[in-house]
């Protein structure tokens, strides 16, 4: 079914049975992560893991969109670093503002080759995006000579750490971009197309479904969002680094397709993402907090995805 | 004796009745005819035979033994096959492989493709399909892939043969190779469920017809003991007067032409093709199945790449994709409703509102769907075209035959087209409901809107165009309109082009 987000938007999530879901595991993990682990019951932990899940949240976001019309974007680790060193090494020169702008710019370009690639060359968009990430990572070695720069810009340091009446500015941010990508998929005329596409390319096409626009946009706005929360990365941590958007990757896919989206596209909600991401940024968290070593946290982690989309978010039959 | 009893059974959708209490029985040896109209109910009686759903009430005996934890695998082991509504051949294996699906014949594990096709050989001359066993089923025509799918009910021998519109995409001699199955099935004592809604079909080939209506059996008659217009009257609870509505006016002043097309060709389909669409004038597109029509419907929506020239009331027009044709005001309701027609998967309200976004979700919105106007526009189609729907939240999935056709041709109704392309408007479709589509057609002329229809039934053709182009191999061979359009001149320029031409 198609859900809508009009005025009765909570009411119509709610409906939305697997985005549903999302946000119930999540209460679930977090009333548990409180009551039998250390560490999670204080208003600082909360701040920690919204400010934290913010950076994840934000690329599920845009890999929500690919996804709901049946793509998916590979690219997104490579889009990450490729912002946040573009940005501090042009910083370097230029100042911060230059240095955001042209990472934004760049992540930007990245997100319309891909769409070039999907959309003209007819690439399959698995093959498309894992190869531009590829290839972006690759030409990030090169220009950084496999250094890349540390940077200290006061905008991306306030929007990474500040807060706001006690939230952080990075959640506010995940929230603001979460209402625009809420009313472009579920309100917006383009978000019919990419349904509507997600659900059958052939009958879209045949409706006038507007193919090359939406898929502009969708990975478009997914490699721009990737880079946004680069450069939000690059203000948390001062530093870039070739490798640190590895983990948002497939992090990012798990959160969109544990937030209840089909993979296969056409059907789920963006809020259901936001529920996905949470829920994983708290997982990481506690498995952190029970000190298990970086193998046995990755196994572990794998496996509760793989059982969580067990218990609700497998694929239906039809 | 009867082989299949069906025994008051009901079944409901999440809440929604769909059969009450029908009974009725099919005897060994012969032929019944299920009639009724779309969401009547008749393909959810035939999923209960097959095993695919079980009723929620009542009991089904086969042989007098009542059937318990029933399923698909067990009809088929009973010796019960169907062909579906539904075409469920995979397009990417060859036609042999698809016949003999799931029961490959093998040695020693391996199958063996030559092996194959020649076990399929026998099975597709049976069904008079003259197709190499070994091409891809995807490339076949929607009405070989439909008695490909009878040639794979027939693998097994069956006591029970369902046929659930096997013969809605078939033209008359694809028909008549079906009765023939149909007949030496009944020769051998076999018996067949049949449900069309082409009622001169189900005249000549059933021996007794049961009318479902909203679920529940009207009556069971005897064929000597009936005629159509009762069958249509139980069908519908009332008279049905002229199915066709009156033609165009000859020639009122020499109006534009809409659209012209000259030498249209299309790669594989059609070729030197000359069209006029008048504004007010059906056109059809008649001749054997697959002659090409499809591909001048699909060229001239932009779907198929085509050469020739087009023009658009007078001007020269590019035609490269379908956004440029509905740009304009081209509408195209193509044969295959649940791939191209229809987002299967969406609600109604999504298909209707999406080739409407324009007016739903306008810019100065910033494209932001108006949700009263759509439900506005929505509840109106509904209305105006009598969908039968749950809700407008329902999947179009979920909707009868009919009611999916509807909706296909309704999202188009808003932006009021000027050239309105139709592929078999009226397949599956009940007689209600096509004498509603043809009166709606000739409405849409009368407003000025330029029709062409392709269609596998020639009466449909005659009754409501004012002239047919017949097609063959690709190209225009006849055209008839007036005193010339009749039903025998039509078939026989299908069948035999080089002698009426000459
Ligand atoms: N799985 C389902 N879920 C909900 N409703 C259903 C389902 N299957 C069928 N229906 C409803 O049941 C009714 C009967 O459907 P059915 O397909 O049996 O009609 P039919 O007589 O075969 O019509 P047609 O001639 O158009 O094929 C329809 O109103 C349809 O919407
Ligand atoms: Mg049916």
């Amino acid at each position: 079914m198609m859900t809508a987000l009009p005025r009765t938007a909570g009411l119509r999530a709610l409906r939305d049975h697997r985005a549903a879901w999302a946000f119930g595991v999540l209460l679930v993990t977090w009333a548990a992560a409180i009551l039998f682990a250390n560490g999670f019951d204080s208003v600082s932990s909360v701040r920690y893991l919204t400010q934290t899940a913010s950076f994840l949240g934000i690329i599920a976001i845009g890999q929500t969109l690919v996804v709901m019309m049946s793509g998916i974007d590979l690219s997104v680790s490579s889009v990450v670093a490729l912002s946040a060193v573009v940005c501090a090494q042009v910083s370097a020169g230029h100042g911060g503002a230059a240095g955001i702008l042209v990472g934004l710019a760049v992540s930007l370009l990245v997100g319309l080759v891909n769409a070039v690639g999907v959309l003209w060359l007819r690439v399959p968009p698995m093959v498309m995006t894992l190869a531009t990430g590829t290839i972006v990572a690759g030409s990030l070695l090169v220009y950084t000579n496999g250094s890349p720069k540390s940077a200290k810009i006061g905008l991306l340091d306030s929007l990474a750490n500040d807060r706001v009446a006690g939230i952080p500015l990075a959640f506010v941010l995940w929230l603001a971009i979460t209402a625009v990508a809420v009313w472009l998929l579920h309100a917006s005329r383009v978000g019919r197309y990419v349904f509507a596409l997600g659900t059958s390319q052939e009958a879209s096409r045949a409706s006038g479904v507007p193919l090359g626009v939406t898929t502009f946009i969708a990975y478009g706005a997914c490699a721009l969002l990737a880079g946004v929360a680069g450069l939000v990365l690059l203000g948390f941590t001062a530093t870039s680094s070739l490798t640190m958007g590895n983990p948002y990757q497939l992090l990012s896919i798990a959160s969109v397709v544990l937030g209840g989206t089909s993979i296969l596209g056409g059907r789920g909600h963006v809020l259901g993402t936001v529920a996905g991401a949470l829920l994983l940024t708290l997982l990481t968290a506690l498995l952190t907090a029970w000190n298990l070593s970086e193998g046995v946290r990755q196994m572990t982690l794998g496996l509760l995805i793989i059982a969580l989309l067990l218990a609700y978010a497998r694929e239906r039959r039809t | 004796m009867a082989l299949l009893t069906v025994d008051r059974v009901s079944k409901s959708f999440a809440g929604n009745r769909v059969l009450h209490e029908v009974s009725f029985d099919v005897r060994a040896g012969e032929v019944l005819a299920l009639v009724g109209e779309n969401g009547a109910g008749k393909s959810t009686v035939l999923s209960l035979i097959t095993g695919m759903q079980a009723p929620d009430a009542g009991e089904l005996r086969l042989d007098g033994e009542p059937l318990r934890a029933w399923s698909p695998l067990r009809a088929r082991a009973a010796g019960i096959s169907s062909v579906h509504q539904e075409l469920s051949l995979n397009p990417h294996q060859t036609v042999a492989e698809n016949v003999f699906l799931g029961q490959w014949p093998a040695r020693r594990g391996l199958v063996l493709g030559r092996d194959l096709a020649r076990r399929a050989r026998p099975l597709l001359e049976r069904v008079g399909l003259d197709v190499d066993p070994r091409t891809r089923a995807g490339r076949l025509s929607l009405g070989q892939q439909q008695l490909v799918e009878l040639a794979k009910a027939l693998v097994c021998a069956p006591r029970l043969l369902i046929l659930d519109e096997a013969t809605s995409a078939l033209d008359d001699d694809q028909v008549q190779a079906v009765f023939r199955v149909v007949r030496e099935l009944r020769a051998a004592g076999s018996s067949v469920v049949t449900v069309s809604h082409r009622m001169a079909e189900l005249f000549a080939i059933s021996d007794r017809l049961t009318v479902l209506k909203d679920g529940a059996v009207m009556a069971t008659r005897d064929r000597a003991g009936t005629d159509h217009d009762d069958i249509v009257r139980l069908m519908i609870g009332r008279e049905l007067s002229d199915l066709f509505p009156a033609k165009a006016a000859p020639t009122k002043a020499a109006t534009a032409p809409a659209l012209r097309a000259r030498g249209l060709t299309v790669p594989g389909g059609c070729a030197g093709v000359d069209l006029e669409l008048t504004p007010g004038r059906i056109l059809g597109l008649g001749g054997l199945q697959g002659q090409g029509q499809r591909a001048v419907l699909r060229a001239l929506f932009g779907l198929a790449r085509h050469g020739g020239e087009i023009e658009l009331a007078g001007r020269p027009a590019k035609l490269s994709s379908p956004r440029e044709a509905i740009r304009a005001r081209i509408a195209y309701v193509p044969e295959d409703r649940k791939v191209e027609g229809l987002h299967v998967a969406q609600s109604v309200r999504a298909n209707l509102a999406l080739t409407n976004l324009d007016t739903v979700a306008p810019a100065r919105r910033l494209t932001t769907v108006d949700r009263n106007a759509e439900a506005g526009l929505v509840a109106d189609l509904i209305d105006r075209m009598r969908i039968k729907a749950a809700s407008p939240s329902q999947e179009a999935r979920r909707l009868s035959g009919g009611n999916q056709q509807k909706v296909a041709l309704a999202r188009w109704l808003p932006s009021e087209p000027r050239v309105l392309l139709l592929a078999e408007p009226t397949r599956g479709i009940d007689v209600g409901t096509k004498r509603e589509i043809y009166h709606l057609l000739r409405r849409l002329a009368d407003d000025g809107v330029a029709v062409l229809v392709t269609s596998g039934d020639t009466m449909e053709l005659v009754g409501l165009c004012d002239e047919v182009a017949v097609m063959y191999e690709g190209a225009v061979v006849e055209r008839l309109a007036g005193g010339d359009l009749t039903e025998e001149r039509l078939v026989r320029a299908s069948v035999n082009p080089a002698v009426t031409h000459a």
